[in-house]
This record gives C-alpha cells, sequence and structure tokens, in this order.
C-alpha cells in the first residue's frame, strides 16, 4: 500500500542516467510511482462548477455527464439553494442526486428529504452537500449523474426566488493506494520495486496488470495521459430557465440573461498541450436538448478558438420532445498562449419551433 | 509549468511509446536508461500540463442597480465605512451577497516556488468574465477571491484576492483577473482531512486535501434604480494557471 502524496515527489533531471544501464529500481521506481499517484489521485478533477439564473419551476432536473476514471472512488457533490423570503416561516425544497451505481458515503443532504431554505440574501448560505461511493459506478463508460428539485413549499405567500442556484461536483483524493488489493488503483504495489536475486536493483518488467514491473509503469502512464479532464457549461432542464433558439437559420442561443436579446456569449477554457502547439487536444462533447417539434431536427454549430486556429463542428439534434442527448466530438486548438480557448455557440430550428438546450459537455479524450 | 515537474527533453512533447501490454517490452529484462529517460520526461510533461479548468459557468446575467437606500444590495460595501475619505480593501468594497457574488468549491494543489519564501504557493488561478457595460458615466468593478472557508472575504481566510474595473471596455467585453496567492502553504499541515473511500458501512478511508472557495463577484456603480439594467455578466471561466 502506498500514500499518495501531496506534492509531485522526483523533480527528475535526466542528465544522471546513462544510456545502456539497468535501470535501478528504488532510485527510479519509487519517484515515478509517487508522480503517478499525484497525478491520479491528488491531482483530482472539478466534473461541474456551475450556477444558474434565477428559476420558478417546483420540479426540474440538473444532468452532469460523467465518466469515472477506474480508480475514482468518491465524489462530492454540492448544491446551493436560492434564499427565500419564505424561509422564516417553514419554507422547504427536496433535492436528490442520483447515479447509477453510486450510493452515498455516510449521511448526506441529497437524499430527496426536505431541507430548510436558506434566508433572501443571506451571505453565508451553507450549502447541501452529500458525498457518492462511486466505485460502483461503470468505470470508462459515459453516465449521467442526475441533480434533482422535486418539490417546493413557500408557504409565506410571497413570490421568492426559487430552485437551485449552483451545483458544483468534483472527484475526490486518494488518501492511499493498494494495486494488489485492486488493479484499478493508481500506481505500482508500494512494496515493489525490488529485484529479488538481482543484485543490480534493476528494474524489470512484470505486467501491465499486475501490480508491479515498468511494463505497468507504462501501463499507469497511460492511463494518467488519458484521464479525463472536465469543461462543461449547465442550465437546469426547465422550459424557461433553458437557454434555447427558434431561429430557422444558425445563430446565437438566448442564455436567459435577462438583456433582452441573444448574445454572442464566450465560454472559456483550457486545453492540454501534449503534442506542441500544432496538435490539437481532442475532446468528447455531449449535449442534452429538447424541441417543441416532434419532426423538426435542431441544429448546433460549437466553434472552439485560440492563437490563429479556429476548428467548428456542427451536429444536428434530432427532434425529441423530451430532454435527450448526442455525443460528437471537437478538438481544441492549442496554440494561444497558455492554451486558452473560447468556445461559442450557434443553433437553429426550422418552423417557427424551439430548440433548448441544458448542456454543452467537454470532457478530454486524448489520443 | 508547475515548478516541481521536472526536466524534459528539448522537444518537451510527451513521447508516444509502446503500449504496457505491447510485446515490445522484452520479458525477464531490465529496464534501460534510455527508456527510463522517456519515462521521466513524459511524467514531468504530464506534470507540466496538469492544470485543471476549475469553474465554468453561464451567468450572472443582469447585475442589479445599487440604491442609495441599500448599500448591502448593490454599491460599495460600507463596511468598514470609510469616513475618512479612504478606499476599502477589496474584501471590503462590495457585499458577496448572493446577488453580487457566487462561491464555487475547489481543492488546490501548491506546487509553485515562491520567490524568497520557504514553503510552496498555490498555484495561480485566472478568471475571465465575459459581460457586458454600458454607459460611460459609471464604473462596473469585477472581483474575484480565493477564500479557506465558504464565509465572504470580509470575513477573513482570504488566499488571494483580486479586483479589475471592467467600464473602459464599453459594451460587451472580456476581463481577466490573475490570483497570485503570495502565502506559504503547507501542503501536509494545511491540508483538511476528506473522504477518500468507502470502506463499508460506516467505514471510510480518509485522504488530505486543501479545500477553499474560490469567489466571484461584481458591483456597478450605476446608482439610478429607473435606469434600464446597463451592466451583466454573461459568464465566467476560471483554471489554474501557469
Amino acid at each position: 500500500v502506498s500514500t499518495v502524496p501531496l506534492l509531485p515527489t522526483s523533480k527528475p533531471d535526466l542528465r544522471p542516467l546513462i544510456v545502456g544501464a539497468p535501470i535501478s529500481a528504488g532510485g527510479e521506481g519509487q519517484p515515478w510511482n509517487g508522480d503517478l499517484l499525484w497525478l491520479m489521485g491528488t491531482c483530482v478533477q472539478p466534473v461541474a462548477n456551475c450556477m444558474f439564473p434565477q428559476l420558478s419551476a417546483a420540479t426540474f432536473n440538473i444532468r452532469v455527464p460523467y465518466r469515472r476514471p477506474p480508480w475514482v472512488q468518491a465524489l462530492c457533490i454540492e448544491v446551493e439553494l436560492y434564499g427565500s423570503l419564505a424561509a422564516a416561516a417553514g419554507g422547504w425544497a427536496e433535492v436528490n442526486a442520483t447515479l447509477t451505481g453510486s450510493a452515498p458515503i455516510g449521511t448526506t443532504d441529497l437524499d430527496g428529504t426536505r431541507k430548510s431554505l436558506p434566508f433572501d440574501d443571506a451571505r453565508i448560505v451553507r450549502p447541501l452537500r452529500g458525498i457518492m461511493d462511486v466505485s460502483g459506478v461503470t468505470a470508462n463508460t459515459n453516465t449521467t449523474l442526475t441533480i434533482g428539485h422535486a418539490a417546493f413549499t413557500p408557504d409565506a405567500g410571497t413570490l421568492p426566488l426559487r430552485g437551485i442556484s449552483r451545483v458544483s461536483v468534483f472527484e475526490l483524493p486518494l488518501g492511499s493506494s493498494s494495486p494488489t488489493a485492486s488493479a484499478d488503483d493508481p500506481g505500482v504495489e508500494g512494496s515493489w520495486p525490488v529485484a529479488t536475486g538481482d543484485a543490480r536493483n534493476a528494474l524489470y518488467d512484470g505486467t501491465a496488470t499486475g501490480p508491479a514491473g515498468f511494463k505497468r509503469f507504462v501501463a499507469e502512464m497511460d492511463r494518467a495521459r488519458t484521464r479525463p479532464r472536465w469543461s462543461q457549461w449547465i442550465a437546469p432542464q426547465e422550459d424557461s430557465a433553458a437557454w434555447f433558439t427558434d431561429s430557422a437559420v444558425l445563430a446565437d442561443l438566448d442564455w436567459r440573461l435577462g438583456d433582452g436579446s441573444t448574445q454572442t456569449v464566450h465560454l472559456y477554457t483550457r486545453a492540454q498541450r501534449l503534442y506542441g502547439s500544432s496538435v490539437a487536444d481532442p475532446h468528447e462533447v455531449t449535449v442534452w436538448y429538447k424541441t417543441t417539434s416532434a419532426s423538426d431536427d435542431g441544429q448546433l454549430e460549437l466553434t472552439a478558438a485560440s492563437g490563429t486556429t479556429t476548428n467548428t463542428v456542427t451536429a444536428t439534434l434530432p427532434a425529441s420532445t423530451t430532454w435527450t442527448s448526442v455525443t460528437g466530438t471537437l478538438d481544441l486548438p492549442a496554440d494561444h498562449t497558455e492554451q486558452r480557448v473560447t468556445l461559442t455557440a450557434r443553433a437553429s430550428i426550422a418552423g417557427g419551433e424551439e430548440l433548448r438546450i441544458s448542456n454543452i459537455c467537454l470532457r478530454a479524450a486524448p489520443p | 509549468m508547475s515548478d516541481l515537474s521536472g526536466e524534459r527533453f528539448d522537444s518537451d512533447v510527451y513521447i508516444p511509446h509502446p503500449p504496457g501490454a505491447s510485446s515490445y517490452w522484452e520479458n525477464g529484462a531490465p529496464l534501460d536508461a534510455g527508456a527510463a529517460m522517456v519515462f521521466r520526461s513524459n511524467l514531468s510533461k504530464l506534470i507540466s500540463q496538469s492544470y485543471r479548468p476549475l469553474v465554468q459557468t453561464i451567468g450572472r446575467g443582469i447585475i442589479r442597480p445599487g440604491t442609495t437606500a441599500d448599500t448591502w444590495s448593490g454599491l460599495r460595501d460600507p463596511d468598514p465605512s470609510p469616513t475618512d475619505g479612504s478606499t476599502p480593501d477589496l474584501a471590503h468594497q462590495i457585499s458577496w451577497s448572493p446577488a453580487h457574488a457566487a462561491k464555487f468549491p475547489v481543492l488546490l494543489l501548491a506546487d509553485r516556488v515562491l520567490a524568497g519564501v520557504a514553503g510552496l504557493g498555490l498555484r495561480r488561478v485566472e478568471a475571465l468574465f465575459d459581460h457586458a457595460h454600458r454607459g460611460s458615466t459609471h464604473h462596473l468593478y469585477l472581483y474575484v477571491a480565493l477564500t479557506r472557508t465558504q464565509s465572504p472575504p470580509d470575513l477573513g481566510g482570504v488566499l488571494a484576492i483580486g479586483r479589475a474595473d471592467a467600464s473602459a471596455t464599453g459594451g460587451q467585453g472580456q476581463t481577466s483577473i490573475t490570483l497570485t496567492p503570495t502565502t506559504a502553504v503547507d501542503a501536509v499541515r494545511d491540508a483538511i482531512d476528506i473522504t477518500a473511500r468507502a470502506e463499508g458501512g460506516d467505514t471510510r478511508t480518509i485522504a488530505r486535501a486543501i479545500s477553499a472557495y474560490l469567489w466571484v463577484g461584481w458591483v456597478s456603480e450605476q446608482l439610478n434604480p429607473s435606469v434600464a439594467p446597463t451592466d451583466f455578466v454573461y459568464a465566467v471561466s476560471a483554471w489554474e494557471k501557469p
């Protein structure tokens, strides 16, 4: 069993390595293991951190696409409710979080039971919080975390803001790792590497799936390199809160920002640059949407601009009067200073219908 | 670059290699130093590229105009009241109430070398606002802060705070604020216990993490409540910055 370090361990210098000589197990293997554990067990990823405009519906869902790396064991979910003038009169809401294969660890605020609303405009709002054991969630498979606002009572007869004001989802770090107990755990077994019987303490091969050996190192480097990273923008799946268009030609969405018109909203993220500035950072895109028409398809165009490179992808969103999702791909250019990427979106639907969009989710999918 | 990432080959790319299960890796032989150099360089590359998106959100939308009757739902927070004509420090300039700010939980990493200070610093954080400001007679100010707890920045625990005047852009614009925490953080002693995994029943294992909240805030100095809203925050993104 290895303790997952809070800092990278090796800060290696390449010069001491003499090409052609065998590598020392202790001198190289242990620091590499520490770096892999840090990359996968400490440098964990935020999944979503979104706030929402004021809502009016009592019942709606918020969908958070997620794909679990095999070693991630727990997710933390925080939900903040809008404050209400009805709080002092017993106003409450019911909020739950569901993800197939998961279970709460200990008590959770997100179990669908009544929770008191915070006071209107309070500065210190205690979020509803739950930690979910996701070890039973199928790994390396696209899933959806659903946060449901199931009921609401404002009691006092006022017209409060109501609903969820913020959702945050993030992976939790690992305290320790034991590849012997579970091949999903990151790194190599802590008691290794020791090459029994080898006077030079050389680093031997082992197997890619076993808990030890440099083949395991190679496999772990690949897992660390290809882990999902998330950039997602979310709106509640509620007709008056989701972004929408009724334009027959590709046009800016109405983002429900109260500005009286549509805007070209700029969504920013950061690409990873593993192979130089000319090689893009490929992402999988998931879009949740619905249409008011059962027959007219929608269109969504996403543009990723960075430096001198612009990549655009257009997807058809098949007509659906219930919330559904499609998945495609988009390459984020990596040639801008510090790899900043600007995303813009346009959409359309024919026949005077409405296309409503609740999620634009990007997940890094490195080759 | 992470200050702790180490040396890489001049090409500074992740060097492709056969998968771990490949027969390329000869059975029964120790690893040679040439391959080890590739391993070292690649691990350094992965660490150097480990900067994470932290917040991506649409909104807040309309920034409520302030009113002179309600100083806590609008303009500059009078706490403490600058009766001597001075300007309050950044943490005390706005109320950080839900109408004027939002907070997001983040788990921070401390791997930045601080000049002249023992210990390590937290990663820098950049926040980028997409916003609109219409009018030439008032200011739109944007704020970003990192706090150790969920209490607002004016109540203490501020790790870093910054402000930008977004008035100069006119119409729609983008404003960036970078936070550079200067306090040394002991990644072990300053961490809190956090659940790492379930171990059956009520048992759980714990890990250590530097838990914090990232605050974004805004204030419009459009004082006239009868004027149609002139200032908007369309979107906010934040990420760790090399």
